[in-house]
C-alpha cells in the first residue's frame, strides 16, 4: 500500500468507486453477452475500468491498476471493432468479482488478499492482453471455465465408482469456434464524416433520453379493467358536455330572438309581454342548466379523481417487497458478531411507490446492520444491565400525514451524546463555544456528517462514519429525511420520512422576484414572518432561541433582488437559514415532472410541475440551495481572513476518488474548492459562478476536458481563466492536445506528485495563504 | 390458348430484333424529376421574414406563460412553456440570430420538433402562411444571416428566408445546454 496518502478514508472512498463501477462493468457485461449492449455500454465499461483505475493507483493497489488497466485496454480495442468473445467476457467477470471480494474485505487485511490472488490476477490480466499465461496453474485460474474443468475433474475422489472425466481437447484445432459478441462499434462503419458523427451525437442523446423515460410497470388485468372502465365514464361525462353546450346555444338564440322582437315592438304592450314570458321560461332553463352543470362537474370531478388513485395505485407495491434481505441480513450479522437479535416487522403490507421501494432495501439494511454491529449488546452484556439476552430489532411501515414512514428501532445500548461531544470537539466540527449549548438532537445529527462514526475502531460491518451519511444521500436521493433519536441505556430511532409516492409531492407555492416557485413540504422546518436584524449585508433572524442567516431566494437563483422591506417577511427555513420570499402563494400538490435533460443540472432546481392552469412550474431544490447558501463567502469562514478570499478552484473528474483526492490536497493548502463530475457540470458551474482556477481530467462522459477547455477558452468571460489538465492520458500527443486545446499545465496522473501539482497551482493563482497574484500589496 | 401453350409463352426463344428493339426503348434518358423542397411554414421575426420547412414545425400556439429558469433564462433559453401537457424549453430564435423583435413581443410560438419527443418552443411574430418552397434557392440577399440560412427565394408578398435547420437545433443545443 501506498503510504503517501495516510487518510485511510480514501480507502473508503476506493470501495465507494468499486461498488458503483463494478455494478456497471457487471450490467454491461452481461448486456455485451446478450447482445443487448451499445456503444455507449461499451463506453462506460471502459469509462467504469479507467476510473477503477485512477482510483486504485490513488490507493496504492498496483494489481488492480494492472487489471483495470488491461480491462480499459481491452474494451478500447472493442470500441475499435475486435469484439469480445465469451471467454474474454468470463474472464471480465471473473475480474470484478475480485473487485467485489476487495471491496468486502477490511483494510488491514488488503495486502494478506492481495498476495492471495496476486497469481491469478496478473494472469487474468495478461489474458486480456492477449498474452499466454505463464503456468498452467495461473490459466486455470484466470480462466474460470477451466478451472471449473480441472476442479471437476479433480474432485473425483480416488475409489469414487464414478470413472474420471477426460479433460477436453484445448489444442487451438479442436477448440470449438468461440461464441463471438457483435461489437457496437461495428455499427458505426461507414459513418466517419465530421457532420455525420456530429448529428449521430445527438440523435444517439436522444435515443438514450428516450430509452430512459420507456419504463415498463406491470399491472394486473382486475387493475387494467378497472381504469379502462374509469376511463370510459371520463369519456362519457366529457361527451356530456358537448349536448350542454348544444343546449346553452339554443339557449343563447331564444334570448337574442325576444331582445330583437323587444328592439322591434318596443311600444307593444303584448310584445313586452311576449318577451318577458319568453326570457322567462329561458332564465328556467339556465337555471335548470346550471344545476346540472354543478352536478356533472362534481362527478367529473369524482371520475378524474378515482382514476388518477387507480392509477397512483398501480405505481404501489408492498412494502415487504422492497425488504426481502433484511430478515437474512439480521440472521448473518448477529450470529457473525455473536450477539442475539429478534426482528420484527410491522406494517409489512403498506403501500410504497415502487420508486421509494427499489431505493429502500440499501438504507435500512445500512440502519440494520449498525444497529445490531453498534446498537445491540452481546447478551452478556444485556444481561448485566438486566435486559433480556435476546435484543429486540422493530422494523416499522406505515403512512403518517400523507407519508410513508419507516423507523428502525432497536434496545440496544443508545447512543452517548458526549461521546458525539467529544468527537465534534477533536474533529473541529463546530466552534468550541456552541458545542456545550448543542441539545442531543443537535448533537446526533452529526451521525449523518461524511466520516463521522462514535466508534474507535472499525470493523467489516461499521465504524468507518460511511453508512449514516449514504443513508441520509439515499433517502434524500428519494425525497425525503432521516433523523435519529436515542436514550442512552435504552435504545435508539432512527425514522425516515418519505414521500408516499414520488410523482406527486405537497408543496408549499412561493414568488420570488415575481415568479412562482414550490418548494417541496419536506424540506421546510418551518415558516414564519420575521423582521430581519442586523447588518444590511448579512441580516439574520432569530427563531426559536437560534440565528439564522437570512438569505434572499431571488438572490441565491439568480433573479433579480429587491432589499428586504424594514418589517416582517416570509421565511422558509430549512438547512439552518432563512430564505426570505416575495410571498407564500398556497400549498398544493403537485405531479413531479423530470426536468428537460437538455438543459443539465439548473442549480437550486430539482423538478418541474403543471400548476392548475397547465402553467410550467419548477419545484426548487432546497439541499443544492442550502450548500450553495453555506458556500456563499459573505456567510463562511473564509470572510475571517478578511476582504481577500482564498483562491476558489474548480476540480473536475469523473473519479470521485481522484476528485477527492485532489479536493483534499488543495484544501489542506488553504484554497476554496469546488467540484465537478464531468465537463458538462463543470462548464453549467463556470457559466454561474466566478472561480480563480480549473483542474481538469481529461477522458469524461458527457463533456471531457479537451472540449471543457476550448468552450471555456471561447468565452469571452472566461477566456483567461487559468487550466490544469490532470490526465492518465501521458503520451506526446495527449499532451499536445491539451495544450493546444489553451491549458496552462499539462500533469499526467501515472507521475503524479504532490509537490509539483501544488506548485503548478502555485504558479497559476498564488499561494492560497497570500495576497492574490498581481496583488503589489 | 392450350395449357401447353401457355406454360411455353415465356419460355419461347427471344423474337428477332427483341433485344435491339428494348436497347432502343431504354436508351433515352428520362427527365429527372425536378428536386423537391417540400412545404415550408413562412413566419415573421422582427424585421424577418423567415421560412421553415414543415417537417420540423409540429404547430403553432399562443404564448399563454413562460416560466423563467433559474440561472438561466434571460439568454437564449427563455425558460419552459406548456405545450398539450407537455413541458418545453422555449428558446429565442431571435436573439440566436441577434435580431430585434417587434415591440409588441411574441405573441405566437412555433413548436419545433428537432426528432421524435425532442421539442422546442420558439416565439416568434407572426405566422405568414404554408407554401410550397421554389425549386431554386437564391443566394441570400442579406449578409447578416448567411450561416444560418440554406437560402433565399421569392413568395408573392416579398423575400423570404429558408433556415438551416440542421444548424438551428444544432445551435439552439449548445445554446441552452
Amino acid at each position: 500500500m501506498s503510504g503517501s496518502f495516510e487518510d485511510s478514508s480514501l480507502f473508503d472512498l476506493f470501495r465507494m468507486e468499486a461498488e458503483e463501477q463494478v455494478r456497471a462493468l457487471q450490467t454491461g457485461l452481461i448486456q455485451l453477452e446478450a447482445g443487448a449492449s451499445s456503444a455507449a455500454t461499451l463506453e462506460a465499461m471502459m469509462r467504469a475500468s479507467h476510473s477503477l483505475k485512477g482510483a486504485a493507483r490513488i490507493v496504492g493497489l498496483d494489481l488492480i491498476v494492472g487489471l483495470t488497466h488491461a480491462m480499459e485496454d481491452r474494451f478500447v480495442a472493442a470500441q475499435g471493432g475486435r469484439a469480445l468473445d465469451s471467454a474474454e467476457i468470463d474472464r471480465m467477470l471473473r475480474a470484478t468479482d475480485w473487485l467485489s471480494e476487495l471491496e468486502a474485505v477490511a483494510e488491514s487485511n488488503v495486502a494478506l488478499w492481495l498476495d492471495s490472488n496476486a497469481a491469478a490476477i496478473d494472469a487474468c490480466a495478461a489474458g486480456l492482453h492477449g498474452h499466454p499465461s505463464t503456468s498452467a496453474q495461473d490459466t486455470q485460474a484466470a480462466d474460470p471455465a477451466d478451472a471449473q474443468t480441472a476442479e471437476a475433474a479433480e474432485s473425483v475422489a480416488p475409489g469414487s465408482e464414478e470413472p474420471p472425466r477426460i479433460r477436453p481437447d484445448t489444442s487451438p484445432d479442436r477448440q470449438p469456434e468461440k461464441a463471438t459478441v457483435a461489437s457496437p462499434a461495428s455499427m458505426f462503419v461507414g459513418k466517419q464524416d465530421d457532420e455525420k458523427s456530429d448529428r449521430d451525437i445527438f440523435s444517439q442523446q436522444g435515443q438514450e433520453e428516450r430509452a430512459t423515460r420507456e419504463r415498463t410497470v406491470r399491472l394486473t388485468a382486475d387493475r387494467f379493467d378497472y381504469l379502462l372502465s374509469l376511463s370510459a365514464e371520463a369519456l362519457v361525462s366529457a361527451r356530456q358536455l358537448a349536448s350542454w353546450g348544444d343546449v346553452l346555444d339554443r339557449n343563447h338564440r331564444a334570448i337574442g330572438k325576444a331582445l330583437q322582437l323587444l328592439e322591434d315592438a318596443a311600444e307593444s304592450p303584448q310584445a313586452r309581454s311576449a318577451v318577458h314570458g319568453e326570457l322567462e321560461r329561458q332564465v328556467a332553463v339556465l337555471a335548470t342548466q346550471i344545476a346540472d352543470l354543478d352536478q356533472g362537474t362534481r362527478a367529473n370531478e369524482r371520475t378524474a379523481e378515482r382514476l388518477y388513485r387507480a392509477v397512483l395505485g398501480g405505481r404501489l407495491r408492498p412494502f415487504h417487497e422492497g425488504i426481502t434481505g433484511v430478515a437474512r441480513l439480521v440472521r448473518d450479522t448477529s450470529r457473525e458478531l455473536g450477539k442475539s437479535v429478534k426482528l420484527e416487522i410491522l406494517g409489512e403490507n403498506t403501500q410504497v411507490d415502487r420508486d421509494i421501494l427499489d431505493r429502500l432495501e440499501a438504507p435500512i439494511s445500512h440502519l440494520v446492520t449498525n444497529a445490531i454491529d453498534h446498537g445491540i449488546e452481546l447478551p452478556a452484556q444485556r444481561a448485566a444491565a438486566g435486559k433480556p439476552a435476546e435484543a429486540h430489532l422493530r422494523l416499522h411501515a406505515g403512512h403518517e400525514n400523507g407519508r410513508l414512514v419507516i423507523t428502525v428501532r432497536d434496545d440496544g445500548a443508545g447512543i452517548d451524546p458526549e461521546k458525539i461531544r467529544e468527537r465534534v470537539i477533536r474533529r473541529n466540527l463546530a466552534p468550541p463555544e456552541t458545542i456545550p449549548g448543542l441539545s442531543e438532537a443537535e448533537l446526533l445529527e452529526f451521525l449523518f456528517l461524511p466520516g463521522f462514526s462514535t466508534r474507535d475502531t472499525t470493523s467489516v460491518l461499521s465504524g468507518r462514519g460511511v453508512g449514516l451519511n449514504v443513508v441520509q444521500s439515499m433517502v434524500q436521493e428519494a425525497g425525503g429525511a432521516v433523523t435519529a433519536s436515542s436514550n442512552l441505556g435504552t435504545g435508539t430511532v432512527f425514522r425516515l420520512t418519505l414521500p408516499v409516492t414520488r410523482s406527486v409531492i405537497r408543496v408549499i407555492r412561493i414568488l420570488a422576484d415575481g415568479e412562482l416557485f414550490s418548494v417541496p413540504m419536506v424540506r421546510v422546518d418551518h415558516v414564519a414572518y420575521i423582521e430581519p436584524e442586523g447588518d444590511a449585508e448579512k441580516p439574520v433572524v432569530r427563531w426559536n432561541d437560534r440565528m439564522f442567516p437570512v438569505i434572499v431566494l431571488a438572490s441565491i437563483l439568480g433573479l433579480d433582488v429587491q432589499p428586504l422591506p424594514k418589517r416582517p417577511v416570509p421565511l422558509l427555513f430549512s438547512g439552518g437559514f432563512a430564505f426570505a420570499v416575495d410571498r407564500f402563494v398556497d400549498q398544493a400538490e403537485l405531479s413531479v415532472r423530470r426536468l428537460d435533460p437538455r438543459l443539465g443540472k439548473i442549480p437550486g432546481v430539482s423538478a418541474a410541475s403543471l400548476d392548475e392552469n397547465g402553467f410550467p412550474l419548477l419545484i426548487l431544490d432546497m439541499d443544492d440551495l442550502v450548500q450553495t447558501a453555506a458556500g456563499r463567502p459573505d456567510l463562511t469562514a473564509t470572510s475571517s481572513r478578511g476582504d481577500w478570499l482564498a483562491p476558489h478552484i474548480l476540480v473536475v473528474d469523473d473519479s470521485h476518488t481522484v476528485r477527492e483526492m485532489e479536493r483534499r490536497l488543495l484544501v489542506r493548502s488553504g484554497y476554496t474548492v469546488s467540484t465537478a463530475q464531468n465537463g458538462q457540470e463543470a462548464w453549467n458551474l463556470l457559466r454561474l459562478k466566478e472561480y480563480d482556477l480549473l483542474i481538469s481530467d481529461v477522458d469524461m462522459p458527457q463533456m471531457n476536458g479537451i472540449e471543457l477547455v476550448t468552450r471555456v477558452r471561447g468565452n469571452p468571460r472566461l477566456a483567461r481563466l487559468p487550466v490544469i489538465i490532470l490526465s492518465y492520458k501521458d503520451r506526446v500527443e495527449d499532451r499536445n492536445r491539451g495544450l493546444e486545446a489553451g491549458a496552462d499545465f499539462y500533469l499526467t496522473k501515472g507521475s503524479f506528485d504532490n509537490g509539483t501539482f501544488l506548485q503548478a497551482v502555485v504558479d497559476l493563482v498564488g499561494e492560497a495563504a497570500s495576497a492574490p497574484p498581481g496583488d503589489g500589496n | 390458348m392450350s395449357e401447353s401453350q401457355r406454360a411455353s409463352l415465356f419460355d419461347r426463344p427471344m423474337p428477332p430484333g427483341y433485344r435491339d428493339e428494348l436497347q432502343v426503348l431504354m436508351a433515352p434518358e428520362h427527365a429527372k424529376p425536378a428536386p423537391r423542397r417540400g412545404s415550408v411554414l413562412l413566419f415573421q421575426l422582427g424585421p424577418l421574414r423567415l421560412a421553415l420547412p414543415t417537417r420540423v414545425t409540429s404547430a403553432a400556439s399562443p404564448v399563454m406563460h413562460i416560466a423563467r429558469v433559474p440561472h438561466r433564462s434571460g439568454t437564449v433559453l427563455l425558460g419552459l412553456v406548456a405545450f398539450r401537457g407537455e413541458i418545453l424549453p422555449c428558446c429565442s430564435v431571435a436573439r440566436l440570430l441577434d435580431v430585434a423583435q417587434t415591440e409588441t413581443g411574441a405573441a405566437r410560438m412555433l413548436i419545433l420538433q428537432e426528432s421524435p419527443g425532442r421539442l422546442w418552443a420558439v416565439p416568434i411574430d407572426a405566422v405568414l402562411g404554408i407554401r410550397l418552397a421554389s425549386e431554386h434557392l437564391s443566394q441570400p440577399p442579406t449578409p447578416l444571416l448567411p450561416h444560418w440560412l440554406s437560402g433565399s427565394f421569392d413568395d408573392d408578398s416579398g423575400v423570404f428566408h429558408l433556415l438551416d435547420d440542421d444548424n438551428l437545433f444544432r445551435q439552439i443545443t449548445l445554446a441552452t445546454a
